[in-house]
């Protein structure tokens, strides 16, 4: 049986990639700044 | 293990696993001394745990050394879809996002995800839910020290039992000295180390090539990994996605941070944590489709992530996927060591031994859990076997036959009494079946199925119709 062929363009294949890596790096900031604003506010725990 | 395949010198790897050790050993002691007060810090974290540690600790505790290793193998074998498919076990976390909201309301001071079940569908239910909880949490624990050991090795040369017991070790230590509040910090630590190492090792690497030349390669040398239809990643979406929400719904890892954490950052924090945790898998699975396009040779295909990695940056980049391998592996052991420990002393010893137990004998009795799971984990694990991985696989039918009894549990009142165990039982039998005849894969969307029929079935034939949710508050008497 022949598999149906539909593939991820280019542009999706890039945002994919390049969204998913810059996520990540967007992770660190975002988790290092609700960090410091609930140490600040002393609801850290 | 091929020396030709070892990326970084094993006096180099110890030195490594040494200075993370003293890090994550430090800064759990420190924790410990500063923040660990009561009883309740050490079992619950205090139960008002906050956005940033709450969030940070689910997806250091839901990376394990699998999810860096096995995502570029699939897109590798599979394609991006596989690499996807791995992704969507952050779905089944946000998912979790509602049930945790209402198992905070409903059992504000619960203390384990067996107890739910006790008090729900009663103790036969609830003697099935802990024979298949704590399995799965052996197999689990045994997986993820095999594969410290076997990873240490393959990536170093560094002797398979070193390895293995310096992260066991390493792990109990510090669960020991500070419990689940000295978790949650490290785990802190630890995401932002996996997180902020994977980040570095893929812009570098993607920095150095054409995103175009990269796809077009990709296109011509492998045309299939481009495509999104491949009944291989069609099948591994399924069976992965329903595998972590059986893994989640159930576990009292995952219940155990749900108590901890303050009402209204339950399930912000796991939503949250889904979100970030998608990424990871398309992030490290990226990876192999350089390995595609630029044609390297791919001698063992499960560690394509350190030859991309060593090819592109060399031995620092060597050491880099060192750090997030035992970084992963170190928070996922001893989330597994405490989740493991507060059930069995949770539901057994203040279930059905001494119910009027005090806290600090409660501390007492998990600190011996903890050391004797760690011990037996480390026996099981001496000798790496083959197969390690169809050990995990063979959880999938009893995790995912509780999705449906935990989730009809939480949210239907007139769920049946004993439709639970049926369910269960009925998701077992079917998932082992699918596993042995159809496919491994194959096992988690028979049971998760089947067990969802049974619940729906024996609830619509016969509702329950003298359950008040109060029955699940903490000082009403069980189901």
């Amino acid at each position: 049986m022949n598999e149906i062929v539909l593939n991820f363009s280019e542009s999706i294949f890039s945002f994919v990639v390049v969204g998913s890596i810059i996520g990540v790096g967007f992770t660190l900031v975002f988790l290092l700044g609700i960090l410091v604003k609930e140490m600040r506010a002393e609801k850290l725990w | 293990m091929e020396a030709s395949l070892t990326f970084i010198s094993p006096q180099a790897a110890l030195l490594v696993i040494g200075l993370m050790s003293v890090l994550i050993l430090g800064f759990g002691y420190y924790v410990s001394k500063r923040h660990v007060k009561s009883a309740n810090d050490f079992l619950f974290a205090g139960r008002n745990v906050g956005l940033a540690l709450g969030t940070a600790t689910l997806v250091a505790a839901w990376i394990t050394g699998n999810t860096t290793m096995a995502a570029p193998e699939l897109a590798y074998n599979v394609g991006l879809i596989g690499s996807l498919a791995i992704s969507t076990m952050g779905l089944s976390l946000a998912l979790f996002a509602p049930l945790a909201r209402r198992i905070k309301r409903l059992m504000p001071q619960g203390y384990s995800s067996g107890e739910f079940i006790r008090r729900r569908y009663g103790s036969l239910a609830w003697k099935l839910y802990l024979i298949l909880a704590v399995y799965y949490f052996l197999g689990f624990l045994v997986t993820q020290a095999m594969a410290g050991g076997i990873l240490l090795q393959a990536l170093s040369g560094l002797n398979y039992k070193i390895g293995m017991l310096t992260i066991m070790a390493v792990c109990t230590f510090y669960t020991l000295k500070g419990g689940l509040k000295a978790i949650l910090a490290t785990d802190f630590m630890l995401s932002l180390m996996i997180l902020g190492t994977l980040f570095c090792v893929a812009a570098w690497s993607y920095w150095h090539f054409d995103l175009t030349d990269i796809y077009m390669g990709a296109a011509e040398i492998r045309p299939t990994t481009l495509n999104v239809l491949t009944a291989a990643g069609l099948m591994f979406l399924g069976s992965n996605f329903l595998f972590g929400c059986g893994e989640i719904f159930h576990s009292n890892i995952w219940w155990q941070r749900v108590y901890a954490s303050s009402e209204e950052t339950a399930a912000r924090s796991f939503t949250l944590a889904g979100l970030i945790w998608f990424a990871v898998p398309v992030v490290a699975g990226s990876l192999a489709f350089i390995a595609i396009s630029q044609q390297y040779e791919i001698p063992q295909v499960n560690m394509i992530f350190p030859i991309v990695v060593s090819k592109i940056m060399g031995v620092s980049g060597a050491v880099l996927v060192l750090v997030i391998i035992y970084a992963a592996l170190a928070s996922t052991v001893s989330s597994l060591l405490t989740g493991a420990a507060g059930l069995i002393v949770n539901d057994i010893y203040r279930g059905v031994i001494n119910p009027n137990v005090d806290d600090i004998t409660l501390q007492r009795y998990v600190r011996y859990a903890i050391v004797a799971l760690a011990v037996i984990t480390a026996a099981a694990a001496w000798n790496p076997y083959d197969s390690m991985y169809l050990v995990l696989l063979l959880t999938g039918p009893a995790v995912a036959s509780m999705i449906w009894p935990i989730v009809f549990g939480i949210y239907t009142q007139e769920t049946n009494l004993s439709s639970a165990f049926w369910a269960m039982l009925a998701g077992l039998v079917t998932g082992l079946a699918a596993y042995f005849w159809i496919s491994p894969y194959a096992a988690a969307i028979f049971s998760a199925v089947s067990s969802g029929l049974v619940v729906f079935v024996l609830t619509r034939l016969q509702p329950n119709r003298h359950f008040q949710w109060q029955h699940l508050s903490h000082d009403a008497p069980s189901a």
